[in-house]
């Protein structure tokens, strides 16, 4: 993986600002072209409306005016998809190339599903569910697949008069990794955020451990030494040895550190020798930067730089959690 | 049917229902120390089997590694000796288990030494079996761990109040956790010996 500062300035100058100015003039192209669109449809729209008005046909008078709203609506959505799709194409796959040749960046693909599901790292499937910017390939050694997830669940109600309503609650939003990890095991361990035994202690652990009695959670509850990690995490597995096999003293740290620094409730599975993390944040990860930015805030490297940053924290994971340490039998 | 019998049908009904829930707990109580005990001596069963492992591997290790380490012969016998009395048969449990330390130290003495020979760490055979060994070592101090776990929630089950009542009268007695040894306890940075 390449990211020192030296390597970025001239990947910066040689590839990226070339594209970056040409892309700046299309940009100032569109805007103009949307500042145009607008103009036109207020001008018809309102003159439409003020020899509808003088012909005394009511409200209908408004209608040219909210036609003309509606084109530049519908103006705007076009415009900047396109935009936002030059983007990703040109500079952010550009951008994740550079951070490792051996990744690849798909704007509109996304962790499925299905492999979401396969986590088992929420407790309810979820009813609504999308995705986006997904990245894959390898870093090192260490094969992975990561992108934007947001997934809901809907909750029914009934009002007084027996009407059905529905909800959407958030189930997870933010970042979904799958990598392989570094070390064969069979059976199925969860991380989880503890929320009871820092709510309850010792009773809260006999409620996690009935939890899994009940079928709630895969296998039981297991017990490890590090107390800072059992305070921030409860783990479920279905082999208490393989657990432990998993989450190493230095494992277990590494974690803990990890939560730090994304500064958020992270949950990690690992079943049949993958590992899934997810890390839920409302921050949306590598977005266009908007149609209307101040003519030049493009070409600053500043602008680019987040995200690089953003992508050195997605894969932060892989160093973190020393993925590409292959020093056991699976290589 | 009088109010007297009446009175003593409903006492012994209460009476019959209390020793029937008295029962119930002492079942359950019962129960959950056996599943505990068991749960230990299933983790000790799990040390066992990474130890045989470790056994079979040896041999093998030493034969590949001799042909290289001309300086080692010393560290190679003493290797090969302990692991015989390993496997010897009359060997008491609480002996055993010096014999595997002194073992794993002078594995570890080995994988250290290695580094002075770089023919060897560029020998297919070598490194496969190194990747083994670090394996098995591994999954050793898991299942360590795995034990000490069961072992601390058994010993908690037999001393903490109910449980330490039911646990004396069906005989059990504490367990000893393994005592990691001051060389393992600075846990040795494998990674590292391998960027060397």
């Amino acid at each position: 993986m390449s990211g020192s500062a030296d390597e970025f300035s001239q990947f910066y100058r040689e590839q990226l600002e070339p594209i970056l100015r040409s892309l700046e003039a299309e940009r100032q192209q569109a805007t103009q072209r949307f500042g145009q669109i607008t103009l036109l449809s207020v001008v018809v729209g309102g003159l439409l409306t003020l020899l509808l008005a003088a012909a005394e046909v009511g409200l209908l008078a408004f209608l040219p005016l909210g036609g003309a709203l509606l084109v530049i609506l519908v103006a705007y959505g076009v415009l900047a998809s396109e935009w936002s799709r030059q983007f990703k194409g040109r500079v952010l796959t550009r951008l994740v190339q550079f951070v490792s040749a051996e990744l690849e960046y798909q704007p509109d693909r996304y962790i499925s599903e299905e492999e979401f599901r396969e986590s088992l790292l929420f407790q309810r499937d979820p009813d609504r569910y999308r995705g986006e910017d997904l990245i894959e390939g390898r870093v090192g050694q260490t094969t992975l697949r990561l992108s934007e997830v947001h997934a809901e669940y809907e909750i029914e109600h009934y009002d007084s008069k027996g009407n059905r309503y529905t909800t959407w609650h958030t189930l997870f939003r933010g970042l979904f990794i799958v990598a392989d990890f570094n070390k064969h095991f069979h059976g199925i361990t969860l991380v989880l955020p503890d929320v009871e035994q820092s709510l309850l202690g010792w009773f809260g652990q006999t409620l996690q451990g009935l939890s899994a009695k009940l079928g709630m959670q895969p296998g039981e509850l297991v017990k490890l030494e590090d107390p800072d990690f059992e305070r921030a995490f409860k783990v479920y597995s279905t082999d208490q040895i393989e657990a432990r096999y998993i989450l190493t003293p230095s494992l277990m740290e590494r974690i803990l550190h990890f939560r730090e620094r994304t500064q958020s409730e992270i949950r990690l599975a690992f079943i049949a020798s993958r590992l899934y993390v997810a890390i839920p944040t409302t921050h949306n990860y590598f977005e266009a930067p908007s149609l209307f930015a101040p003519v030049g805030e493009l070409l600053k490297p500043e602008t680019i730089g987040k995200y690089l940053h953003e992508l050195q924290f997605a894969l932060a994971v892989v160093d973190e959690l020393n993925l590409n340490t292959r020093i056991w039998t699976k290589r | 049917m009088t109010v007297a019998t009446g009175e003593l049908l409903v006492s012994l009904i209460c009476l019959g229902g209390g020793a029937l829930l008295l029962l119930v707990i002492f079942m359950a109580m019962y129960n959950s120390l056996i599943a505990k005990k068991n749960q230990v001596d299933y983790a000790y069963s799990g040390i066992d089997v990474q130890l045989k492992k470790r056994h079979d591997l040896i041999p093998n290790l030493v034969a590949t590694v001799r042909q290289y380490m001309e300086h080692e012969r010393a560290l190679l016998e003493r290797i090969t000796e302990l692991r015989a009395r390993a496997i010897s048969p009359n060997l008491p449990d609480s002996e055993r288990m010096q014999v595997e330390a002194a073992l794993s130290t002078a594995l570890r003495s080995l994988m250290v030494a290695v580094e002075n020979y770089p023919n060897l760490k560029a020998n297919e055979n070598f490194l496969h079996l190194q990747a083994s060994l670090n394996e098995i070592e591994e999954q050793l101090a898991a299942a360590r761990r795995a034990y000490n776990a069961a072992v601390t929630d058994y010993n908690n089950a037999i001393e903490m109040f109910p449980t330490n009542f039911v646990a004396s009268m069906m005989g059990l007695s504490r367990r000893t956790v393994f005592e990691a040894s001051e060389e393992e306890r600075a846990t040795p940075d494998v990674a590292q010996l391998f960027k060397q």
